[in-house]
């Protein structure tokens, strides 16, 4: 294999990006802002792909993807046992509960019909100036109570976690396992009964 | 100016998870599948757990109460996809389709 010009210009252009990026890490301590940075963009333009891609299943990568990048976020903020359940939970169980139930509910072939890029529009520029300006003054103009330090990278997040739940929010964390039990067994009662009367309306 | 950009403080999670919400939002009003709807209400829902974290990690860096009330939600959220899938399941069922556009039923 024999690389062109360009090529060779491409890849060199690439590793002194790489080494100039390696160097400012260990020369500014710069590594948190790098990820929040890289993290959060690729959060960001991959949810904005999950709405914008025609393609559902596409989609639902891209959601994958959102979800781990916030882990990834989570891991910023020092949220170890947080990062990790979203990953499980997120990443993970939703996306493919999603992947299902875009399969279970698509006729194959024609794209998914959609709404004018009029009303596209409109709804864009009710979002992003509605929402974005509200929320961009109540970040910006808020005083926040921000302590001068942050929570410390080596605290044991899980027996902390862990110690909440069984004193301070123990009735909270029954009450959702009882919700979950619930959502269980409501899930499986939606998705079968359709099932069940029209076996019995072909006699099967 | 450049240091305001350089070190991260909570407003950075602020504006991430303000765009997280408003692409959510966004998905909400303009998807037609059933299915990506739901996709949307998960973003928004992500973008509220984010801020969680993010002030449990800036306000009240010694207590982990934020922390907690993220696990909250994602189990509700959990249950929620759940339920809302296999009521899209249901739906497709009986009316072959998940465009809400062409779903009449308890529509006014």
């Amino acid at each position: 294999m024999t690389l062109r010009f360009a090529d060779k210009l491409v890849f060199g252009l690439l590793f002194a990006a790489g080494f100039l990026l390696l160097a400012s890490l260990v020369l500014f301590n710069f590594g948190s802002v790098l990820a929040f940075y890289l993290l959060s963009s690729t959060m960001i333009v991959s949810a904005a792909g999950v709405v914008l891609v025609r393609d559902v299943i596409r989609s639902a990568f891209l959601l994958a993807l959102s979800f781990l990048c916030m882990g990834g976020l989570y891991v910023t903020l020092h949220a170890d046992f947080l990062a990790a359940a979203q990953i499980l939970i997120y990443a993970g169980a939703v996306s493919i509960l999603f992947v299902f139930g875009i399969m279970l509910t698509r006729k194959g072939g024609k794209g998914f019909p959609e709404y004018s890029v009029d009303f596209k529009f409109f709804a864009f520029i009710f979002v992003f100036l509605g929402v974005l300006v509200l929320m961009g003054q109540a970040i910006f103009r808020g005083q926040w109570r921000i302590e001068g330090s942050t929570t410390p990278a080596d605290i044991n997040t899980v027996a902390r976690i862990g110690e909440l739940f069984f004193s301070q929010y123990i009735i909270p964390f029954e009450i959702a396992s009882v919700i979950l039990l619930m959502a269980l067994i409501g899930a499986v009662v939606i998705a079968k009964k359709d099932e069940v009367s029209e076996e019995s309306k072909y006699g099967g | 100016m450049a240091g305001k950009f350089l070190t991260i403080g909570l407003e950075h999670y602020l504006v991430a998870s303000a765009l997280l919400f408003a692409i959510g939002l966004f998905g909400l009003i303009t998807s037609r599948n059933l299915i990506k709807v739901l996709m949307s209400v998960e973003f928004i829902l992500n973008a509220a757990n984010l801020n969680f974290v993010a002030f449990s990690h800036y306000v009240t860096p010694h207590e982990l109460t934020g922390q907690v009330f993220a696990i909250f939600v994602m189990t509700i959220a959990a249950a929620e996809a759940g339920v809302a899938l296999a009521i899209a399941l249901s739906i497709y069922k009986h009316f072959r389709t998940v465009d809400l556009d062409k779903i009449h039923l308890m529509k006014w």
